[in-house]
């Protein structure tokens, strides 16, 4: 079936104009880790929205701002945010090489986190696990090459792009703390992948404690690890 | 056009003709509108797309469908995701999981579930020494990438399921 055929902007702007509808909206919004909010009356129905200012334009006629009613703006203390509301973790690995292959295999880690309070614990744990193992992938495993040989000649997968499977982390013996939130009404921080983050730079130490070389690149793959060995 | 007749979750599909390339992921996915089936990597390589394929003698394997013809599948039994449950009631395996949050995003889980089911009916047939089990619930899940939970807590739902019935899974 042919089916109608697509409605193009043009068409669409010059029925607004025919109708001296609207043909133009322009919006202020203000964000401090929390946007400004306002409600509008538009059509007689009463829209809040994430802005603070609004006004539109009918047909080919003037801007015309729109009057805002319970307008908040968030609390000048949200600009302290950023030192504020930082989830912290760390990690320490135990990492073991086999001399005559390079191949690296994490014996044993521990990763500790504070993110205020924990909504939903079971997810919090399931994303620090879900950290580490990409971490250990950022560290020794994946890997963006430049240029034509690279992923960028669209022909990579996941055979070529490795991804830390079950069987490159220390399913058994990571244990992963999530501490109490450091004050008692403390709001939830967030933690996104930040629990990857110290991953690396653990693996890094651990691997120079090892084998006395700094890479100062990555992924520090096996055939490195052996090369530096020798 | 190719002839295709299978068995999906225990009711008979086809003879009906397809075209010769359509892949299993698209005929699972686009023609019959069973999307629990996923399409992840389209190169076999994360198996978030496969299928659970009963053999006549008893056994079962799981196979990707997202580069396989689907004709490759014709006169076969296979099972999806959405046949793990039962009358309306998720399997052991389907509870565990979520019981474990066994999953985030939730794309690769449908292959892991198929994956652990294919390993509980092998287990219940063959049952082996607990020490082993660790193992062997590596080994079987190891070819299925995720990359929300770290796999912990996929290989702890199934490791549950099979201590709780330890009679039906491990040789004593």
């Amino acid at each position: 079936m042919p089916g109608l055929a697509p409605l193009g902007l043009p068409e669409v702007a010059a029925k607004a104009h025919a109708r001296n509808g609207v043909t133009g909206a322009m919006t202020h919004g203000f964000s401090r880790w929390a946007w400004s909010q306002a409600t509008f009356s538009i059509a007689g129905e009463a829209w809040t929205a994430d802005i603070d200012a609004l006004a539109v334009r009918k047909g080919a006629g003037k801007f015309v701002r729109i009057d805002r009613t319970n307008v908040t703006f968030p609390p000048t203390d949200f600009n302290r945010i950023g030192t504020t509301y930082t989830s912290l973790c760390g990690t320490v690995v135990r990492i073991e090489i086999e001399p005559d292959t390079g191949a690296l295999r994490v014996a044993k880690a521990y990763s500790v986190l504070e993110c205020g309070k924990a909504l939903l614990p079971e997810i919090v744990l399931g994303q620090a696990q879900g950290g580490f193992a990409m971490g250990v992938g950022y560290a020794l495993l994946e890997t963006l090459p430049l240029y034509e040989d690279g992923p960028g000649n669209g022909k990579w997968n996941l055979g070529q792009y490795l991804v830390a499977r079950s069987s490159d982390l220390p399913l058994s013996t990571l244990e992963v703390e999530v501490l109490p939130p450091v004050e008692p009404d403390e709001k939830p921080k967030g933690m996104a992948e930040v629990v990857m983050i110290p991953v690396v730079p653990a693996l890094l130490n651990a691997i120079f404690d090892a084998t006395g070389h700094r890479f100062r690149s990555l992924p520090v793959t096996r055939t490195m690890l052996r090369k530096v060995i020798e | 056009m190719t002839a295709l007749a299978l068995t999906i979750n225990g009711r008979a599909y086809g003879p009906m003709d397809v075209r010769g390339d359509l892949t299993m992921n698209d005929f699972v996915r686009e023609y019959l509108g069973m999307t629990g089936t996923k399409f992840g990597c389209g190169a076999a390589q994360c198996l978030s797309c496969a299928v659970i394929v009963d053999d006549p003698d008893g056994t079962s394997y799981t196979a990707p469908t997202c580069i396989v013809p689907a004709a490759s599948f014709n006169g076969k039994a296979i099972r999806t995701v959405e046949g793990l449950a039962k009358n309306g009631e998720l399997s052991a395996l389907q509870k565990a999981f979520i019981e474990h949050f066994a999953f985030q995003c939730g794309y690769c889980t449908a292959g892991f579930l198929n994956e652990s089911q294919v390993l509980l009916e092998r287990l219940a047939r063959k049952p082996i020494a607990r020490v082993d089990l660790e193992k062997t619930i590596a080994n079987a899940l190891d070819g299925h990438l995720c990359r929300c939970t770290g796999y912990i807590k996929y290989h702890e739902a199934v490791r549950e399921v099979i201590l709780a019935d330890p009679a039906r899974y491990l040789a004593t």
